[in-house]
């Protein structure tokens, strides 16, 4: 049971009820693979990716995360302390004006002692390669900081599985790298949705293409 | 749109505290903790388009967006007015602590009103319709916002008389340009994303 | 926003500097006295001049306020009956009137002052962290917070906006035309604002919020702090003795 991270069977799921993008889509996910998916825009790679949080419920199929089928909010909790998802836009991700309050506030929601949280927010940002950073402002950092700092996010609540949404748009080439190096340091179930095949190619074992609502496997 | 402060007699400045901490308590609970974030960021967006300029002959006014924030939030634009007009005062000094309450009261009272006419009359909305509407409620809120500021100033001292009249006459041209901007931003919403609007679930 | 420089009352608590702008500013909108008014004058000076308060900043805020009060005493002192106090050229200036303004002028600065030299060179943040050490309910303090964080945001977005439309030759100008372009740009920053605020309330479910708010900070109260808290605190009290005794 614990060995499968994400089971989907047969999901299907569409913004208008006429044009599913995802449509009977199956998809397993081992404990401790790399996985990574190409699609050409607007194919619902990201949509995939919210359907494993629970962000958004799917119209038909089941949703087994964990070793459960996963239907309501409230199945959805344990999920989400468990698995952590990178945000495309660091802007929306980091919603706290000082980078320590944007870090503390996972494991202070998962029941943390604000002290106990303050921990977990310095070691994360240790991780990370930002020690030091707890009281900047986060609208003052740069794109690679704020990603940076929206990848301690998640790793403050220590998840095993972490969802990565276009990692490395609007990243410079340095920032690139060190997000590369913090992410091939990371021992979690892994999967990735990109445009960036090197990035891709460096980090994940498994590949697929999402087309026409549908996974093949790629390369 | 600020009354300054000094101006404002202390016993309206002392009620119009309380009733506005009533309007929070209450638009905080209408909002629920789900929607705090939709608050949040429409409260930044009136803090930003505040700023814009219109030129007006050799003088320029601001926009208001009052009934914009009220169609979009009801109850909850008292709690999203009060955060932005405490961060104007603070970080521009415009308005001030003491004079926030009364301010408050001046933006959320007609924004809150606007939202249920609204609401009212959109329910078997044609896009016209629902521009129309919008139009109407733009140019409501900011006469709402200015008879407020002038019954404020009035209420504080009757020698005011003659500054309010001015208030009043000063802000006509901001209506005519309030209601064509809120009816023209809500017509691009509804055509975008008709489903933020209130009660428009069943018309898309 | 602007950036803080040399914010020399950081050596405060946040939640001293709120709370001596707060009981300032009421002492000063009760004051019924001019001469009451003038130790809440003083005193925000006096803080500023000690921790070396940028003045200057305040200098176009002056400007502004004190236009809107010369324009209010132009209107309104010839309105005012009473005994003339001073007469200048044709206009005769009452007593009553005198009063009115001068309370009006002194309370309007003083609450300006106060309110600028305690809070405006604070970081926004603190000012979160010390409401909620204050007791004020989390979920408001969540909602400054965010205010505080997307409000850069929003003007750089709105700034694309306006660049967008300048590089297809859009220049403001008092026309329907003019007033259309505004209206879009507003549609647009709260059409982005409102799918904006969607992401958010999805990030923070995944970061285990379901409802309630959590304080993060914990703030440390020093004896300097009570000791302004005492000083701010004697002032108003001077204050009220003066409103009453005269």
């Amino acid at each position: 049971m614990s060995s499968t991270v994400i089971e989907l069977n047969k999901v299907t799921f569409g913004y208008h009820a006429d044009r599913p993008v995802l449509q009977e889509l199956d998809w397993v996910v081992p404990a401790g693979a790399r996985v990574g998916i190409v699609g050409a825009n607007a194919t619902g790679k990201s949509t995939l990716l919210h359907i494993c949080m629970g962000l958004r419920r799917v119209q038909s199929g089941d949703v087994v995360v964990y070793g459960q089928r996963r239907v309501t909010e409230r199945d959805f909790r344990e999920v989400r302390a468990r698995m952590g998802l990178l945000f495309q836009d660091s802007d929306n991700q980091l919603f706290c004006p000082t980078v320590l309050d944007d870090v503390a506030f996972g494991p202070l929601h998962l029941g943390a002692t604000p002290a106990a949280a303050q921990t977990a927010a310095r070691e994360a940002l240790k991780t990370v390669g930002l020690p030091g950073y707890e009281e900047r402002i986060t609208s003052r950092l740069s794109a690679g900081e704020k990603k940076c700092v929206a990848l301690a996010t998640n790793l403050a609540m220590q998840p095993d599985t972490l969802l990565l949404d276009e990692p490395t748009s609007f990243l410079d080439e340095p920032s690139r790298a060190r997000l590369l190096d913090v992410l091939a340091r990371l021992s979690v179930t892994l999967v990735m949705v990109s445009h960036d095949h090197e990035f891709m190619k460096a980090l994940t074992t498994t590949r697929y293409c999402l087309r026409d609502g549908r996974l093949v496997t790629d390369g | 749109m600020h009354v300054s402060e000094g101006i404002i007699a202390p016993a309206l400045l002392g009620g119009s505290w309380l009733a506005t901490m009533a309007g929070l308590v209450y638009g905080m609970r209408r909002t629920g903790p789900a929607k705090i974030p939709r608050v949040a960021l429409l409260s930044a967006a009136f803090f930003v388009v505040t700023f814009v300029r219109i030129p007006l002959g050799p003088a320029h006014m601001h926009l208001v967006a009052t009934g914009l924030i009220g169609i979009l939030l009801g109850w909850s634009a008292f709690p999203a007015l009060f955060v932005a007009l405490l961060l104007q005062a603070i970080l521009f000094q415009y308005g001030g602590l003491a004079v926030l309450g009364v301010n408050t009261l001046i933006m959320a009272l007609p924004a809150v009103t606007v939202h249920y006419g609204f609401r009212l009359g959109v329910r078997r909305g044609t896009h016209a319709r629902v521009m129309w509407l919008a139009g109407l409620a733009g140019a409501l809120a900011v006469i709402g916002n200015v008879l407020l500021m002038a019954g404020f100033l009035v209420g504080s001292d009757p020698a005011f008389a003659a500054p309010a009249l001015g208030v009043l006459i000063a802000h006509l041209p901001l209506i005519v340009v309030e209601g064509v901007v809120t009816a023209l931003a809500v017509s691009f919403l509804y055509k975008a994303r008709p489903d933020l609007l209130p009660h428009m679930e069943m018309v898309s | 926003m602007k950036s803080v420089s040399h914010d020399a009352l950081v050596v405060l608590d946040p939640r001293a500097r709120i709370l001596c702008a707060a009981g300032c500013c009421m002492a000063t909108a009760l004051a019924t006295q001019p001469v009451a008014v003038i130790p809440a004058l003083c005193f925000p000076l006096i803080v500023g001049v000690i921790f070396r308060f940028p003045f200057r900043r305040l200098s176009w805020m002056a400007v502004r306020l004190n236009g809107i009060f010369i324009l209010m005493a132009l209107t309104t002192l010839p309105f005012v009956d009473g005994p003339a106090w001073r007469s200048v050229g044709p206009l005769t200036i009452t007593s009553p009137g005198a009063h009115l303004m001068g309370v009006m002028i002194l309370k309007g600065n003083a609450l300006v002052l106060s309110c600028a030299v305690f809070l405006s060179t604070m970081e926004s943040a603190s000012l979160g962290h010390a409401l909620s050490r204050l007791r004020v309910p989390t979920a408001f303090v969540q909602l400054l917070m965010s205010v505080i964080r997307y409000i850069d945001v929003l003007l750089e977005e709105h700034a694309r906006i306006r660049l967008a439309m300048r590089a297809r030759g859009f220049c403001p100008q008092f026309n329907v035309l003019t007033l259309r372009t505004h209206a879009v740009a507003v549609g647009a920053l709260f059409l982005r604002s409102l799918d904006r605020a969607e992401q958010v309330a999805d990030a923070m479910k995944c970061r285990g919020h379901h409802g309630t708010y959590a304080a993060t900070r914990t703030l440390h109260w020093r004896t300097a702090d009570s000791v302004w808290i005492g000083t701010a605190l004697s002032v108003i009290m001077v204050m009220f003795w003066l409103g009453w005794s005269v």
